[in-house]
């Protein structure tokens, strides 16, 4: 009795594994990607920014005899004149 | 009966110690060296600093974009030779930064250029790109 169980179990979980349904959705999306330039732009302008101050440094003797920016023109007021002076 | 032992000989821990002395003096001076050698470079630079100045002023001399001093015209009050001094120490400064900075010399030189065209006054010969003096108030940026 308990090997005809058995049996029947048996035999009633194959036919379950053999009735299964499956889905399969194709797609078709192709992901272009692209290639990325990296520049070296930051680390160009970290240099830039080393190589001006090294020279700020030893040209400061200069400061002395640079030409100082056009300040702009000194607007005359007529000078107050006192009553009855 | 002698012993022999593993500990190094007399000779061999003075050549140790000769060595790393040899090895920190080398690590001590060369930034010493580099320094006084900038020193030097300064204070040339300095002395020439106001016959340089008269001469841009006067319109002889002029900057180029690339970072070195130039006759716009003809040589006249010894300025070729101004000149050549400025730029041999020039060449010596940019090549100074360019080795610290681990560049080339040329982008140093162009650093420099930028700098000295910004600083120019507006009466000052400056040449371009295009290989023309242009009085700084003339430039189009």
């Amino acid at each position: 009795m308990k090997t005809l169980s058995c049996i029947l179990m048996a035999g009633v979980m194959s036919v379950m594994s053999g009735c299964h349904t499956s889905h399969e959705v194709k797609t078709d999306s192709v992901v272009e990607i692209k290639p990325i330039k990296i520049e070296p732009i930051y680390a160009r302008i970290d240099i830039y920014i080393k190589i001006d101050k090294e020279l700020d440094s030893f040209f400061d003797f200069e400061e002395s005899v640079k030409p100082k920016p056009a300040e702009p023109a000194a607007t005359e007021t007529p000078a107050t004149q006192k009553e009855g002076a | 009966m002698t012993s022999m032992t593993n500990k190094p000989s007399n000779v061999t821990r003075r050549g140790f110690v000769l060595a790393l002395a040899a090895a920190m003096s080398v690590l001590t001076i060369a930034p010493v060296s580099r320094a006084d050698e900038m020193d030097d470079l300064k204070a040339s630079f300095k002395a020439r600093l106001s016959k340089l100045k008269a001469l841009q002023d006067s319109g002889v001399v002029g900057e180029t974009f690339d970072g070195w001093v130039a006759l716009v015209k003809g040589d006249s009050d010894g300025a070729g030779a101004i000149v050549s001094a400025e730029n041999a120490d020039r060449t010596k400064l940019y090549d100074l930064i360019a080795k610290k900075q681990q560049v080339g010399a040329s982008v140093v030189a162009e650093r420099n250029g930028v700098r000295n065209f910004g600083n120019a006054a507006a009466s000052h010969y400056l040449k371009t790109k295009d290989g023309t003096w242009v009085q700084k108030k003339d430039l189009k940026s």
